[in-house]
């Protein structure tokens, strides 16, 4: 519950400190349909790729991968934000 | 034992179904190490619901019953009936006010019907096979009922419908007899008595007229309305062929399985008071029937309020127990909480609702991250517009990474490459496509590509493995332990080379001391 109201209050904040930004164009349609297209032509033809790597061990790879790299990357955040904070740590 | 378990849930499941589809058809008996098969019933179980099916063991000979009532609503016993020995199966359908049928079958399973008179007596308790209603007993245990309900239903005898002064006048035109709730097969008859004063038993004479009364009888006279057919018999005066005069004293009866049931006495030309008085005491005699009857009803609604009282008595009991039970595992329960040995010890439970407690507090819901990605993504998307995108097709990409299926087919597919310019056009190659698996037919080639796909598998493992490593490293130290040393190392280089710079100069210093010496 409290991680919870801490996040909602968070999201709130973020939301407030982004509302400015709503002046900035959204992104032109002809680029989202020429990356979706390619995308498409792309993942279409993918097919072949389960004959040189087994599809199952990578897609559970890629997701250890993401959660490892993302695990690093808020330690790192995470430490930075303390090392800011008046009082030191031994 | 699980197996055991499932075995007999099983078999009774499977006697349960064999029993709602043909009850007496699927019912096996083994005689005389012979399994007997029962053959189907001879009567439909839709029309007659209410039967039951058991057995008996008389003269060395098992003893198969089925039974229906088609007019009673319960049966306080059957009757064994003694028959001749080559009988192996024999069934009893419905005995009634009415008659008896018999069936029986013999060891080559066929189905005969005959008239059997009733002998001996037994209670069938102890060899229920099948009942399709409840099973009830009165409250010594002796007699079983069983039946829908405890109520005998409302019999009525056939009767004249002529009255006596009808037939005084000796001019009546027909004699009428209405059968009551009794069908058309059974055995009612009808004669009409001379009286004389030489003779004090009218019944030890012969009837001047006699004549059965059942369907066949050409007295017999029906009506049909839908499935409903009421009858009744009508004797017209001009075929009894007699000449009644005055005076006279004739005795109109009906009689069931040869026991009078009703008397009418006349005398021809006008009712006397003997005639009357008679008469009364057929009435009282029916009286005296009817007070049996309802004396007998009274005994049965008493057995019912005593078997119900016995029910409710223990029924209280169950209760008593049921709440003398629950009071000690109340207790036990209780106990439970002090004994540290017991899952139920009240520290445990208190250190269960704490974790529960906190877990409420700081654990968020299982799709609240998701939700709030889900959001933040689609409200930047909004917001950020062009500066948001990278970071959606970024999104949108490893969607669909995930979403790549682990199929069998491997085609390569080229698009066909075209150029057009100022109204010409050069195809440079058409649509093509390859299909890897073909290679794969040749068994020494697929060994291999087995072989490769085992060792992709383990060098993306290992690189993974390798990953978490040095992200442990990176977090809990060691990481630039090596860094460390080679630093120390060059220290050290600096601080030899530091020495060595100084001997040099020292040296230097020495040789230029001494050249002047």
């Amino acid at each position: 519950m409290i991680v919870e109201l801490l996040v909602n209050l968070i999201t709130i904040i973020i939301k407030i400190i982004a509302t400015p930004f709503n002046i900035l164009p959204d992104t032109p349609e002809v680029l989202v349909n020429a990356m979706n297209y390619l995308f498409d032509t792309i993942f279409s033809h993918l097919d072949f790729i389960s004959f040189f790597v087994n599809v199952s061990t990578l897609k559970s790879v890629a997701t250890i991968a993401i959660v490892i790299w993302t695990l690093n990357k808020s330690y790192t955040f995470l430490m930075w934000i303390i090392h800011k904070l008046p009082f030191s740590i031994e | 034992m699980k197996i055991k378990i499932l075995s007999i849930l099983f078999i009774f499941f499977l006697i349960t179904f064999a029993l709602s589809i043909n009850v007496f058809a699927n019912i096996d008996f083994t005689y005389n190490d012979e399994i007997i098969t029962l053959p189907d019933l001879p009567f439909d179980t839709e029309e007659y619901p209410n039967y039951g099916i058991y057995y008996h063991k008389t003269n060395g000979y098992t003893v198969f019953y089925a039974r229906h009532d088609m007019d009673k609503a319960f049966i306080t016993s059957i009757n064994e009936s003694s028959g001749t020995n080559t009988r192996i199966a024999y069934y009893q359908l419905g005995t009634t006010t009415k008659g008896t049928w018999y069936y029986y079958v013999f060891k080559n399973g066929m189905w005969g019907s005959r008239q059997h008179t009733d002998t001996g007596f037994m209670h069938w308790s102890q060899h229920i096979l099948y009942s399709s209603f409840d099973i009830y007993t009165d409250s010594t245990f002796t007699d079983i009922y069983y039946g829908p309900s405890l109520e005998e239903p409302d019999l009525i005898y056939p009767g004249i419908s002529n009255t006596a002064e009808d037939l005084a006048t000796g001019t009546f035109n027909n004699i009428l007899v209405l059968p009551g709730t009794f069908s058309n097969t059974e055995n009612i008859g009808f004669g009409i008595y001379k009286n004389s004063e030489d003779v004090s038993d009218i019944y030890s004479t012969n009837p001047v007229f006699s004549t059965m009364l059942v369907k066949e009888s050409r007295y017999y006279k029906s009506v049909t309305s839908g499935d409903i057919t009421e009858f009744w018999y009508e004797i017209p005066r001009s075929n009894l062929d007699i000449n009644f005069k005055n005076g006279e004293i004739y005795t109109f009866v009906l009689l069931l399985d040869g026991s009078p049931i009703q008397e009418i006495q006349v005398t021809i030309g006008g009712l006397t008071e003997e005639d009357i008085l008679n008469n009364n005491f057929d009435n009282l005699q029916s009286s005296v029937v009817n007070s049996n009857k309802e004396l007998q009803e009274t005994i049965k609604e008493s057995n019912k309020e005593l078997q119900g009282s016995i029910d409710k008595q223990t029924e209280a009991i169950e209760e008593n127990n049921k709440t003398n039970k629950n009071i000690f595992e109340k207790i036990g329960e209780i106990l439970s909480y002090l004994n540290p040995f017991s899952e139920n010890f009240f520290a445990y439970k208190l250190v269960e609702l704490i974790i529960n407690g906190l877990k409420s507090l700081f654990v968020p819901s299982d799709d609240f991250f998701s939700n709030l990605l889900d959001d933040l993504n689609e409200y930047f998307g909004d917001t950020f517009g062009i500066l948001y995108y990278p970071f959606e097709l970024l999104v949108d990409f490893l969607n669909r990474v995930g979403n790549i299926a682990d199929t069998n087919t491997a085609i390569i597919s080229v698009p066909s490459f075209t150029l057009s310019f100022m109204g010409y056009s050069a195809t440079f190659f058409e649509n093509m496509s390859f299909d890897l698996n073909s290679i794969l037919a040749n068994n020494t080639f697929k060994t291999i590509h087995d072989i490769y796909l085992i060792f992709t598998d383990i060098i993306l493992w290992l690189g993974v493995i390798y990953l978490a490593g040095k992200m442990l490293r990176s977090i809990f130290g060691g990481m630039g332990d090596e860094v460390q040393s080679r630093v120390e190392e060059s220290q050290e280089g600096e601080r030899s080379y530091e020495r060595y710079k100084q001997y040099q100069e020292n040296k230097k210093r020495y040789k230029q001391e001494n050249k002047g010496r």
